[in-house]
């Protein structure tokens, strides 16, 4: 099946955005299971080759990226500068990757303080998005986070992320390692 | 709201929205008094929370009402610490909000949060390959690590130094600093270096409107990313971003 994956590596190659199995088999008319599983060994062999580059499987689909040993040098080759995200923005974005799809007062509430500037730069980043509108008086946008957040954060679905239980007693998880 | 600003009306409103918040404020205040999260620990902050509070407000921040809500409450389990126990309980007023588990609850996601920059950052650890085509393909990514708290707590060691309150009142009358300027002398200095020390930007020497000045311009250039906060060993130093 030597086409087949050189097929699936071509798309994966230039896709901007992970793409997912289901669009690609669709695409190439291929039953899922099989274009499935020379994902996985694609995958398997780019991490044999011990080279720069492996295909990782974030929001849903797959990606090439770089290994992050490479990410001094590549910083510095790119040369840009980066897009900043305050603490509290991460603070906000956090709350609402945990409580999506939330409002803004939900947010507020968690952090004792208003967010509406932080939120605003997240929209902006495009981290996360208006979803809806919540059935209460006034009817507050509901936001919760986009495909480039699980992407940015290398996570493939939401469910990836901790259970918030487990920060109960952060601080001393750390101070025990 | 606006009249007890109007001594420093010269400066631009700042915005709040650099800083994580009052809770943010109180679980720092708890952490370097080694205390836990309880009423009682609470009741022994106050006074230190307070005055981060006026220090807010001599920097003619936008909106300190949040602030404000919290210190309220602060002051009622304060008043209520001060009651004999026998008093009639009834007699108290319900609270309206329950910091302690406010904070609880907030410290949980703080640290989930801290837990997220941990992560392999697309733009920061690993890349993708960039196409023209998209808008986003250069994306970089670089997320704040200071606790812009620690920058507070050092400016506000500066404003507390004695020899502050031998400039006489005359000087400090002079004509107002201009933000603009300050903004110009901060960035001409990171010309011959990248990086300042604390002391080389915020100098009691220069007066005090001069060090409020300066911070709300250093707040303003690291919200903008052309300033970025370094700890080295408990030191804070700027290091410069911008081209």
């Amino acid at each position: 099946m030597k086409n087949l994956k050189n097929k699936i590596e071509g798309i994966i190659f230039i896709s901007d955005t992970p793409v997912k199995s289901k669009e690609i088999a669709d695409f190439l008319n291929e039953d899922l299971i099989k274009v499935k599983n020379s994902i996985q060994e694609l995958i398997i062999e780019w991490e044999r080759k011990e080279g720069s580059i492996k295909i990782e499987e974030v929001a849903g689909g797959f990606q090439f990226r770089t290994k992050e040993e490479l990410k001094e040098m590549l910083t510095e080759y790119i040369n840009k500068k980066p897009y900043r995200l305050s603490r509290a923005g991460l603070e906000v974005l956090g709350i609402i990757a945990k409580k999506q799809p939330a409002t803004k007062i939900e947010v507020d509430k968690i952090r004792g303080v208003d967010s509406v500037g932080a939120i605003s730069v997240l929209i902006e980043r495009d981290l996360i998005k208006v979803v809806g509108e919540k059935e209460v008086p006034g009817r507050p946008f509901l936001y919760a986070t986009t495909d480039l957040f699980l992407e940015v954060f290398s996570l493939n679905t939401i469910k990836d992320l901790p259970e918030i239980g487990e920060f109960e007693d952060y601080e001393k998880v750390l101070k025990e390692e | 709201m606006k009249d007890l600003n109007s001594s420093n009306s010269n400066f631009e409103k700042v915005k709040l929205d650099i800083f994580e918040g009052p809770l943010d404020l109180l679980l720092n205040l708890i952490k370097e008094n080694n205390l836990d999260i309880y009423e009682l620990s609470l009741t022994q902050i106050t006074e230190q929370y307070l005055e981060y509070v006026e220090l807010l407000k001599e920097f003619n921040f936008d909106d300190i009402g949040d602030y404000l809500v919290i210190a309220a409450e602060l002051a009622r389990l304060k008043s209520r610490s001060l009651l004999p126990d026998n008093e009639d309980e009834s007699m108290i007023d319900e609270p309206e909000i329950d910091l302690v588990e406010m904070l609880k609850e907030y410290k949980k996601y703080r640290a989930f949060s801290e837990n997220l920059r941990e992560r392999v950052l697309l733009g920061r650890d690993t890349f993708k390959r960039p196409t023209d085509l998209s808008l986003r393909s250069n994306t970089l990514w670089e997320v704040q690590k200071t606790d812009i708290w620690k920058l507070v707590t050092s400016v506000k060691k500066v404003l507390q130094l004695e020899n502050y309150k031998e400039i006489p009142d005359i000087e400090i009358e002079e004509d107002s600093i201009d933000q603009d300027q300050r903004r110009i002398s901060i960035i001409n200095n990171f010309k011959d270096r990248k990086i300042l020390k604390f002391n080389e930007i915020f100098n009691i020497k220069d007066g005090r409107e001069s060090v409020i000045v300066s911070f709300i311009v250093i707040l303003d250039m690291i919200k903008e990313g052309n300033v970025l906060v370094v700890e080295d060993e408990d030191q804070i130093q700027f290091e410069y971003k911008g081209s």
